[in-house]
């Protein structure tokens, strides 16, 4: 978790320091030969080009005051205590290994984290492979009568497993099979989200960049949309939405077992009495177990499936309006489903 | 000792008193504690989705401040006569009065949604008798809609052990083995061999069951999600739509707020409490009962029976163990496809108000075929 949060953090400060200066100097050098074009322009008797040129000079210092403006607004981002502010909302699990006064990037991470390392799809992954270890390990009924002693084999027999796998072998095939996807898709998450500060600092670099220039000015403003939208939309929405789930479980697992206790012995001495003597406790605690064993998968399930669907759906909506805003239009989430 | 005696009679009549306490199984209710529990005084500050006054004051406060900047803008122009600043400004004020009638707009539909529910629903009473609750808050519509679909995802789960039990039964009866070979010479003789079949039969129902019971309780929790996460896309939507760069997210996200947190758990209510009533029950048991018993007629007791086994036993629990399972999955069913006409009316309103808030990512995108 450390060195994850520590690799964030060089990549949040080496790219931001390197892209800025770059670009600014990128920038100048384009209006000095556009200044220089535009004064040598009179000499060729060419007013045309300088009008052109007043525009793209001024262009271009558009795209100056756009450097400037994501400058202030990649240092906030860098340095913005994300933690706290969310922890305000209560959208972040207190734990141990919480980061502290953390920034965007290191919230997010920690979230995901948690969420597939400690919290509901680690916890339902344990609980599976335990519920189908139950399941199929049990008695095996083996009976055998012989009409007449001491003769073999003249008679009845009966046999048959006493395990629940041997039943619903294929529903806990399926459940494990589904918690084998939810971990793909969720752990696909964690490395867009590693990769977050170097998308945002590089893509929204690379589009100040090309905006600068005339002919690349909408591709320059689909990059900025595509580098704002991973870079920052994505982060933003994993901490709220993960936060929440991570909370939301903490609360739904302490009070599943408060249940099974209260299922299993009830509420006083006399219900504790009358459940052992009359073998309703046992009955009891193992229905409470399967009840909230599927309460919690279907918990973990809907996270694990939604959440990432929300996610890119919000995502994909910033980055389809905000590129068509700054340049032309960029669906990335129908170009990768082509791809694919 | 006579006293000993008098008092171990009394302790046993206390404790066989108390029988009928132990005998009711509470089982874990996730929808109190989803919206009267622990997490609504957690997330209040995130939602105010109760009473909806805080949804209103937080958005009246966004669009409040951006009005005073907008308006500073404007009295700059006017003071140094920048006339590009001045019709900017004038177009962001005419903005955020549209901005403000939508407030107003999500406000009034918001208040009118438990009028509407409970129309609804009073609809579905004249016609039907259902055992829905009647809606007198937002909470209580989450609250309602989560109780209906997880104590039918449960009712499965009871039907799936019960399904198991059935097959373990089945699978003992087809092992009996009748053996005539004393000293390993003879014949041995499975009679209810054919049973295997029966319980490979019964397993495949299984696999309807176990996909009604997830889409039932992804549904239960998924509302949670909508009930405190959509908040947040009204707040940002209305903050987006404040800045010109920035408004079609802005529609977008408002687009997203109503569709889910407005329609869809009214949708899911207003199905649910029709398929609850007793005489839709009525009505989908006595349609399966009748192709049922023509099944059994047209297929079981003529091919089965001369061509499988001689024995009219055979056919008839064969038929009887389908009816049953299939009754059983009807039931659910019927919920399953109300959850799942929800969300393709709410993916179609998505596309409406992406339309009409001027949101291109959300307009005629075909968004649902983007999420599938």
């Amino acid at each position: 978790m450390q060195e994850c949060l520590n690799s964030i953090n060089s990549f949040l400060t080496a790219p931001y320091t390197a892209w800025f200066p770059i670009t600014l100097i990128a920038a100048i050098l384009i209006i000095v030969i556009l200044a220089a074009i535009y004064l040598f322009a009179p000499l060729m008797g060419r007013e045309d080009i300088r009008r052109n040129i007043g525009i793209m000079i001024y262009q271009t210092l558009f795209g100056i005051v756009l450097i400037m403006a994501f400058g202030i607004f990649a240092t906030w981002l860098c340095s913005f205590n994300a933690e706290s502010f969310l922890q305000n909302l209560n959208l972040i699990l207190v734990t141990s290994i919480a980061p502290q006064n953390a920034n965007l990037y290191e919230t997010a991470l920690y979230d995901l984290y948690w969420f597939t390392n400690y919290g509901a799809l680690a916890n339902t992954n344990n609980f599976l492979f335990l519920v189908y270890a139950v399941f199929n390990s049990g008695p095996e009924l083996n009976i055998q009568i012989n009409f007449i002693p001491g003769i073999d084999d003249l008679g009845v027999a009966a046999k048959a497993p006493f395990s629940v796998g041997s039943v619903l072998d294929s529903y806990l095939g399926y459940m494990n099979q589904a918690i084998g996807w939810l971990f793909i898709i969720n752990d696909l998450q964690f490395i867009i989200i590693s990769a977050a500060p170097i998308i945002f600092a590089i893509f929204v670099s690379l589009g100040l960049i090309a905006r600068i220039f005339g002919f690349s000015r909408n591709f320059g403003g689909s990059l900025i949309a595509l580098g704002v939208g991973i870079g920052f939309v994505y982060p933003l929405m994993v901490s709220i939405t993960y936060g929440f789930i991570n909370v939301a479980y903490s609360q739904l697992y302490n009070s599943m077992f408060k249940n099974i206790a209260t299922s299993t012995f009830g509420t006083n001495i006399q219900s504790v009495l009358v459940g052992f003597l009359t073998g309703a406790a046992v009955v009891n605690l193992i229905l409470s177990t399967i009840y909230s064993i599927v309460n919690l998968a279907g918990f973990t399930a809907t996270a694990s499936l939604i959440l990432p669907i929300l996610n890119f759906v919000v995502v994909n909506t910033f980055v389809i309006d905000f590129s068509q805003a700054f340049g032309e239009r960029l669906d990335f989430m129908s170009l990768l489903t082509n791809i694919v | 000792m006579n006293k000993r005696i008098i008092l171990l009679i009394i302790l046993a009549a206390i404790i066989f008193a108390r029988t009928s306490y132990a005998q009711t199984q509470p089982l874990p209710n996730p929808c109190y504690y989803l919206y009267n529990g622990e997490l609504p005084s957690t997330f209040g500050a995130l939602s105010n989705a109760s009473t909806y006054k805080g949804l209103i004051g937080y958005s009246m406060l966004i669009i409040l401040s951006v009005l005073m900047i907008v308006a500073f803008l404007y009295a700059i122009g006017i003071a140094f006569k920048i006339n590009r600043l001045i019709s900017f400004s004038r177009n962001e004020i005419l903005e955020n009065v549209l901005n403000f009638i939508l407030i107003l707009f999500v406000a009034g539909g918001i208040a009118g949604i438990d009028g509407v529910v409970i129309g609804i629903a009073q609809f579905s009473l004249s016609g039907v008798s259902t055992s829905q609750t009647s809606i007198t808050s937002t909470s209580g519509l989450y609250y309602s809609a989560c109780k209906y679909y997880y104590g039918d995802a449960i009712g499965e789960v009871g039907n799936l052990i019960s399904l198991a039990l059935t097959i373990f039964g089945i699978n003992i009866a087809s092992s009996i083995r009748f053996n005539f070979m004393p000293n390993g010479f003879g014949a041995s003789l499975e009679p209810f061999a054919w049973y295997g079949l029966l319980s490979k039969m019964a397993s495949s129902f299984s696999v309807p069951i176990v996909a009604i019971t997830g889409i039932e309780l992804i549904n239960v929790y998924l509302l949670a999600i909508i009930y405190y996460i959509f908040p947040l896309f009204l707040y940002l939507g209305i903050l987006f739509r404040t800045f010109p760069w920035t408004r079609a997210i802005g529609g977008a996200l408002l687009g997203l707020f109503i569709s889910f947190y407005v329609f869809y758990p009214a949708l899911v209510y207003a199905i649910s409490s029709i398929t609850a009533s007793s005489s839709m029950q009525a009505f989908a048991q006595s349609t399966i009962a009748n192709l049922a018993s023509g099944l059994n007629a047209n297929f079981f007791t003529s091919g089965l029976t001369s061509s499988i086994n001689p024995g009219l036993s055979v056919s008839s629990l064969f038929s009887k163990s389908i009816i049953a399972y299939v009754e059983t999955i009807a039931a659910g069913g019927i919920n399953t496809i109300g959850i799942l006409i929800s969300l393709v009316i709410c993916f179609d309103l998505i596309e409406a108000f992406g339309d009409l808030l001027g949101a291109p990512s959300l307009a005629h995108g075909g968004v649902l075929k983007k999420v599938i």
